[in-house]
Parts: C-alpha cells; structure tokens; sequence
C-alpha cells in the first residue's frame, strides 16, 4: 500500500461515513458490562415543557434544568429549539439525542426551504421526526413537541422516541409533565387569547417545576403568531430564586495558594500569514 | 447492542434519561358487515401504561375514499403500517391507473404485519368498499392472519362484548341496525374495558365514500348503562346507620 | 463500579474576564490502588485552546488521538485556527457518532477565541451533550464536590490571578472528600498573553 492509499484509508475510516453512527465499542461496552461495570448517566432533560395553542397561534415553553442522576448538570440549558422561523420544538429525554436530533430537524427543513422557496410546514418537521425515531425503534431518546404556524394555520405534534405522533391542542411532555397536564386539563380552553394561552403555559411550567425535582431554575417561552415569533426567556419565577444573595465573598489572596512548579507556555508569533 | 439499556428499563424520570412505557392502543374495535357497506366503530383512548395519553384518538385511519383501517396494538407501529400502506396503496393506483380492491389492500397490509411479525406488535381491522365485492370486512391479528369476517370485535375490549355480538348479530341486517349494535357494543366495552374509553367514534364505509361520526359521553344518543350495585353488606351497623 | 470511576480523576474549569482557568489532578488508580501519580488530564489542543478528559482513561487516550486527527484536519481544510466552540462541536458529534456504543469519558473544553479573547468552557456527557454555562464546570469523580464548592468560590469578573486562586482553592477542596483523585493538581492559566502551567502542593494520598 503506498503511503496516499493508506492515508485515503484513514481518511475513510474516520470522516466518511456520512454522519451515521459508530457500533465499534459495542461488544467491548457489552463485555465490560458484563464484568460488572455499571454504564454512566447521562445528562438528561428531566424536564418540563409545555404547548397550548390559542386563537390563532402558539405558546411553547421550557423549563431549562438538565440532570445527570441527582446533579444539576445544567442550570440554563436550552430546552427551546429553533427548527425554523416559525416552527419550534421542545425536547424532553436524553439531551444529547434532543440537541443532535433538533440539529438534523432544522439543517433539513432549511434545505427544503431553500429548495421549494416556500416555508416549511410543522407537519413535515414532525414526519422527519417521527420517521427517524421509528427507525431507531425508541432507542434514540428524544420525546418532543413540535408547534408552529405555517400556511395552513397553526399546529401542534407530540412525538414520542418510539415514533408515535398526536395532533393535540394542548400538550405537556417530560417527568414534570403529570402536574403540568393536570393544570392544562384544568384551565385550558378553546379560542383563548394570547394572553390566556401564555399564562397558563406559564402556570402549567411552575406546576411541573415545583412538582418535579428534575424540573426547575428558570423557563424560556416561545410565543408563535402568524406574522411574527417573539421568544422570552429566561425568566426565573420567584420560587427558583437563591433565597438571598450570598454576601459573604471567598477572595484568596493572589499567592495563597503554594506553588511547586511554574511554566510558562509562550504563543508562537507568526506574522503575516492568512491564519485566520 | 445497547449498553444504556438499563437506564431504559429504570422508571425513574430524574435517574438516567427519562423513559416512557410504550404507548398503545389498548383498544376497542367493533366491526360489522351489511349489504352495500361496513360499519365500525371504535374508542379513543391512548395509554402509557396507567397514564392516558391522549383521550380523543382517532383510531380510524383512512386509507383511500372508500378503505379505512381501524388499529390496536403498539401506536407507534400501527401508526407506521398506516403510513407505509398508504403511500403503496397509492402508488399502486397511480402506476395501475386503477382503483386498488380492499381484498388486495388487506394483502399489502398482511405482507407487513407477516413479514415483520417478531419486531411488530400490531392488530388491525381492515374496512372498505369496492365496486366488484361490495363493502367487506378483514381481520388481521398479530402475526399476520387474514380472515373475512361479517362481524368482529378486537382489542382488549373486544373480551368483554363477543358474547353481546353473537347475541344481536343476524343475517341481513340494514345500516341502521348494525350502527346501533356497533355503537352499543363500544360502549359496553369501554364501561368494563379500563383501556378504553373516551368518545365512541362510528365509521360507515359505503359506495358513497367514508362518513365518520363521533358520540361524546355527555351526549344525548351515548349507550348508557346502569350496572348491578354490590349488596351493601359489611359492616353491617355501619351500613345501616348511614342509609 | 461505574466504568467512569475506575481510573479515577476529576477536571475543573472556571472561566474568567479575557482569562480561563483549567485543573487537573494527577493521580491514575486502578479501583482502589494508586498505579501512576503524573497522569495530566488536560491536553493542549492549540495555544488558547485545552481540553480535559475524565474518566475511563484508556478511552481517554483513544478519544485525544481521535480529536488531534480531526483538529489538524480541520485547520488543513479550513486554514484557520480552531475556535473553542468549534472544537467543542466537534467532539461533541465525534462522541455522538458514538452514541450507541460510547467511550467512557466526559471531555471538557476551555479556552479563549484566538481573534476576541473570548473566554468559553463547556462540557459533556459521555455521548456528547454540551453545557456550556458562562461561569464554571467539572468533569470526573470529583464533579460533585467541585460544583457546590465552585458556586461560592466563582464571582464574576475575575482577572487571571484571582481566577486562578479561585480554581485552584476549588480542586483542593475537592481533593480533602475525593479518594479517586488526588496526589498533586496543575492549574492551566489561559490569557491573550500566554499560559501559565501551575503544579500546586496538594495533599499527596
């Protein structure tokens, strides 16, 4: 083999496969499982997200903790995802399929916008999503809402990661979303207004952020019209906030703290060269 | 192939990611046969374990104008069948240029729920209208066995209402009095069925095309029953004093 | 025993006004015994860029080789220099590619914007999901001490000095309640002048 075709080997083997995935620690992680490691947590949104759609339009909110077991991995993390301009989803499940599966939902609908030159519809976002979890038959772990307003008015899906969708007027997903759907089974009604709507979108978020430990710190809402979206967030309610600020500052003196070795690490100067 | 599968099974939503039981259909599905069309009838409740995930599910998805399939089992794969059948149903009318028949319908529908019997968990009941046999009605259990039938009941509601079924089923009957039994028959297995319930929705599939109609519980024309009490019994001075 | 607590090791990063600061401890363990007391987890990726890798430390070695390999493509194809968000990214979808049959190891990214000085830090879980706050994060057995000690010792503002009193006060701490982690810490102090490698007296079992 001559040193460009094993270059072009690792090439291939690292870069082209075409984004899918990688089943080589498998059988190792199996193996070692096996021997009696436990695997490790993963950060999960064990979240809260809420949609209720009104005259009109749609208001979709988030709490934004992110947890790994009992630790708040993430105090603001964003459960609001952008797929296009007037199409939003709401992810609750296992963060790193929500942020790589929204990702891949918002990078196609712009390609087919681009393509056709109309909007995309939500309905279309939710068939991608949906299509996609079926095919990984629930292992990828994204629970979702998707809302918008697209040409034919405005819509709601709830996907679930084993691939089963529900058009819904109100919708609540995540382990908060048991005290949220009491409040929204509760309150909402049909031909509310904007106000309505973002109220009760907002008192169901704080049922489930009181309620649930895995739900909590601030939320983000996203309001959804025909002619514009506004997002606001985050707003921390008065019951997530610190009791009172901490006064009391731990300021170490610069020299405090022994030092046994030192180092510098100078940066290369390189002068005109395109770098950046 | 799956390492994280351990978290899956955990039910606890603030350890590991959060799962969910999976979400099906325990269904109710009534269906019957008349000269010229089929009735059938159907529940809407979607759970997740003890949790009703929606209560206003449409379990009657159309096909074509004149072909409907009512599903139970896993939503998710029923869902999916639904979605796939349809889109070779119509590509088979397109390249044809002719009306596909429910008889050839129902095998397209047999060939997915044959072929991926082990990785499915789905039951249908397939419904439709053709100029050649007229209206006909085809089960397909799990596993992909197809029967004609002139009157069937499935889902986990269909136990509690066979019985009532083979009572008030007789040859050649009308549209109207297959209706009224369907409608009957839901609504008795939703009362006992716990995996049922919500509004009663009543498809007729005719030569006319599909009409479907939906029966609220708080409406005037919702079968109701009144159950046998319990004899009031123990304690018995305590029964007594309080009546 | 969890896979991520058989080397043991835990990686601290505090983000400062133009300045970041990232620690390691130095111990390598097997379970319960102590093997090497050298092993740096924190690699310098380009000048103002580090990461840390904890956890599973044979999977560490693998996934440094596999983002050394992506980064020296990427400056070849794109001929410029890495921004910290970009490699984060990066490692991010290396991991994620991984997803259904992960490296047990939770890389963490701190460094400054070559161009704006920009201080950015993140990290991640095993399969690549990013937290990237504004003020300070921890990957490793020592995570859990570290985050509650860092939510008082981090204020903002914190010029390189200060900044790196406040990380280095946070990983000894953490070190008094960690038995996975220990003998001897380095402090990286990253500025738009240079960085400052600081091996600090720590408790030594």
């Amino acid at each position: 083999m001559t040193a460009t075709e094993s270059q072009q080997g690792v090439l291939k083997m690292e870069l082209d496969k075409g984004g899918a995935f990688s089943f080589d620690n498998c059988f190792r992680n199996m193996a070692m499982c096996r021997m009696g490691a436990a695997p490790p947590r993963l950060t999960s949104t064990g979240t809260t997200i809420v949609a209720a759609s009104y005259n009109g339009g749609l208001v979709m909110g988030a709490d934004s903790r992110a947890t790994a077991g009992n630790i708040i991995a993430d105090k603001h993390c964003e459960k609001v995802h952008k797929l296009t301009e007037s199409i939003y989803a709401c992810g609750a499940g296992t963060a790193a399929d929500l942020d790589q599966v929204t990702k891949m939902l918002s990078s196609n609908l712009r390609l087919m916008e681009l393509n056709t030159g109309k909007k995309a519809r939500v309905i279309t976002a939710m068939r991608q999503a949906k299509q996609h979890l079926f095919d990984y038959q629930g292992y990828i772990g994204a629970y979702l809402l998707i809302g918008g307003v697209d040409p034919t008015g405005p819509h709601l899906y709830e996907c679930t990661a084993n691939g089963t969708t529900m058009h819904k007027e109100f919708a609540a997903q995540g382990s908060g979303s048991y005290a949220a759907i009491s409040v929204l089974e509760r309150d909402f009604k049909v031909g509310m207004d904007e106000a309505q709507a973002k109220a009760l979108v907002q008192r169901a978020l704080h049922a489930g952020m009181s309620g649930d430990n895995a739900s909590g710190n601030s939320l983000n809402l996203v309001i959804i019209r025909p002619e514009k979206t506004i997002f606001e967030g985050p707003i921390v309610p008065d019951f997530c906030k610190k009791p009172e600020p901490i006064d009391l500052e731990y300021k170490f003196k610069p020299g405090s703290t022994a030092v046994l070795k030192r180092k510098e690490i100078k940066y290369e100067i390189v002068e005109s060269m395109d770098i950046h | 192939m799956d390492t994280m599968h351990e978290s899956l099974v955990k039910a606890v939503p603030a350890l590991g990611h959060y799962p969910q039981e999976p979400i099906s259909t325990g269904t109710t599905l009534i269906a019957m046969e008349f000269d010229g069309g089929v009735v059938v009838g159907t529940d809407s409740r979607t759970s997740a374990g003890s949790f009703i995930s929606s209560r206003v599910t449409n379990k009657i998805t159309p096909v074509t104008d004149h072909l409907v399939v009512c599903r139970s089992g896993n939503a998710a794969d029923t869902q999916t069948i639904a979605d796939v059948v349809k889109y070779q149903i119509e590509a088979y009318t397109m390249l044809e240029a002719e009306k596909v028949s429910i008889y050839r319908a129902t095998q397209i529908f047999r060939q997915f729920l044959y072929n991926y019997r082990d990785q499915l968990s789905a039951s249908v009941l397939v419904a439709g209208w053709d100029e050649n046999e007229g209206g006909q009605l085809y089960a397909l259990p799990i596993g992909g066995f197809v029967t004609r039938q002139r009157s069937t009941a499935s889902g986990s509601g269909s136990t509690f209402v066979t019985g009532y079924l083979d009572k008030n089923w007789k040859p050649n009957m009308t549209k109207e009095e297959c209706v009224k039994v369907v409608k009957e028959a839901v609504g008795l297995a939703t009362f006992r069925d716990g995996s049922s319930g919500g509004v009663i929705r009543i498809g007729v599939i005719d030569k006319n095309g599909t009409d479907i109609k939906l029966y609220r519980p708080d409406g005037n024309d919702f079968p109701k029953f009144v159950a046998p009490t319990p004899h009031p019994s123990w304690p018995a001075h305590v029964e007594a004093k309080n009546q | 025993m969890s896979i991520m607590s058989y080397n043991g090791g835990t990686v601290l990063a505090m983000a400062g006004n133009e300045c970041v600061c990232i620690a390691t401890d130095l111990r390598f363990g097997e379970q319960m015994t102590t093997v090497a007391v050298d092993q740096k987890k924190v690699h310098k990726i380009s000048d103002k860029v580090y990461v840390g890798l904890a956890g599973f430390a044979s999977d560490a070695k693998t996934v440094l080789e596999k983002i050394n390999f992506r980064k020296g493509l990427y400056e070849l194809r794109e001929n410029r220099k890495l921004k910290p968000e970009v490699l984060a990214t990066m490692i991010s979808n290396l991991c994620y590619q991984h997803r259904f049959g992960s490296f047990f190891t939770e890389p963490l990214v701190a460094g400054l914007d070559p161009i704006t000085s920009k201080p950015y830090i993140c990290a991640m879980d095993t399969i690549g999901c990013i937290a990237a706050p504004r003020d300070f994060v921890a990957v490793g057995t020592g995570q859990e001490y570290l985050l509650g000690v860092c939510e008082t010792f981090w204020r903002e503002n914190m010029n390189a000095d200060d900044l790196f009193e406040a990380t280095a006060q946070s990983i000894l701490s953490a070190l008094e309640r960690d038995a996975a982690s220990g003998w001897g810490a380095v402090v990286y102090t990253i500025t738009k002048d240079n960085v400052n490698v600081r091996t600090i007296k720590a408790r030594m079992d």
